[in-house]
């Protein structure tokens, strides 16, 4: 027979319910913030690799007739810092020969995937094929790249924050 | 007989409640443990295949060998095996040797069962035929396929 509890056994029984309580809505904060930090940077992961697929041809391509134009297009798919290093790489290295040899250069990605990511930042390998054309040689010549892109979550968009040819 | 207090019957369904929330909240995060387990795994297998098959040299070239087909499956580890014996003699014969390394992975894709990764190598090769080390850059897409718990290679080809 089970003895009917009394109030000292119930008061008992109240503070380890509390504690029981307070330690499985901790547990669950915690398993819930992990869980939803890690779906987040699934879902960052994918969404900075289509970013990538579309903003590295229409920052790496250009033709000998609108590089100003292009620059400034592909500067709104930067974050502010890798835009002011990009320009300055741009106006030195890739300008005066685009310029002298009237060069155009395409760029189209084969393929990307996920190096690492986070909610805030990813890094992504992007093979891309580049086809370089200058007015001597129209036909133009093609390339395989592979890059490292970096981007971060910016502003509710993810930016392209460092470009690296491997 | 005496009967319990509301606030402590409201504690216990408290409790039992939290207990019933945190169930899909401890699948997901096991779920998403598993997909990260299986992401590392992935990529490893496919850096090592990699490495191994742009590190070649006459005098290692079995150990090698063996190790690249052990992490084979399917259709694609029977071609390894019609293919094994020309390319073990023309790496033998040309005393081929190439010294490899890998700059990067990543994941294209990730189901339960499929993965495909990317792998960005180089390797410096030269052989009786040539005169001077070559510096090579590969793009590689490998397919792999999880045989029970270990993720094997189903297919691999030159990004082109």
């Amino acid at each position: 027979m089970i003895a009917a509890p009394t109030a000292r056994h119930e008061r008992v029984a109240r503070r380890v319910l509390v504690l029981l309580a307070v330690a499985a809505l901790v547990a669950l904060l915690i398993v819930w913030r992990q869980a939803h930090g890690a779906a987040a940077a699934e879902r960052a992961g994918e969404a900075a690799t289509k970013v990538a697929r579309t903003s590295v041809p229409a920052i790496l391509s250009y033709t000998d007739s609108s590089l100003s134009a292009q620059l400034a297009s592909g500067r709104r798919l930067m974050t502010p810092a890798y835009a002011k290093r990009y320009e300055s790489m741009v106006k030195s290295r890739v300008w005066p020969r685009a310029r002298k040899y009237g060069v155009a250069n395409q760029v189209g990605v084969v393929t990307a995937g996920i190096v690492r990511s986070t909610s805030e930042s990813a890094v992504i390998l992007v093979f891309a094929n580049q086809t370089t054309r200058t007015k001597e040689k129209p036909d133009g010549l093609t390339q395989g790249t592979r890059l490292e892109v970096t981007l971060r979550f910016r502003d509710d968009r993810w930016l392209v924050d460092d470009i690296r040819p491997l | 007989m005496r009967t319990i207090r509301l606030s402590t019957a409201l504690l216990l369904v408290a409790v039992v409640t939290i207990g019933l929330v945190s169930i899909p909240q401890w699948q997901n995060l096991h779920a998403a443990k598993v997909r990260a387990d299986d992401r590392a795994a992935a990529r490893t297998v496919a850096e090592l295949e990699v490495k191994d098959l742009t590190t070649l040299s006459p005098a290692t070239l079995d150990p090698t060998l063996k190790r690249l087909k052990k992490r084979l499956t399917g259709t694609f580890a029977r071609q390894f095996d019609a293919f094994y014996a020309t390319f073990a003699s023309v790496v033998s014969q040309q005393k081929v040797t190439s010294r490899g390394s890998v700059q990067s992975v990543a994941l294209a894709s990730l189901t339960e069962r499929k993965a495909v990764a990317l792998v960005a190598a180089r390797a410096v090769v030269s052989s009786t035929e040539t005169k001077r080390d070559l510096h090579r850059a590969y793009r590689f897409e490998v397919t792999l396929t999880k045989r029970g718990d270990v993720w094997l290679i189903s297919g691999m080809r030159f990004v082109s």
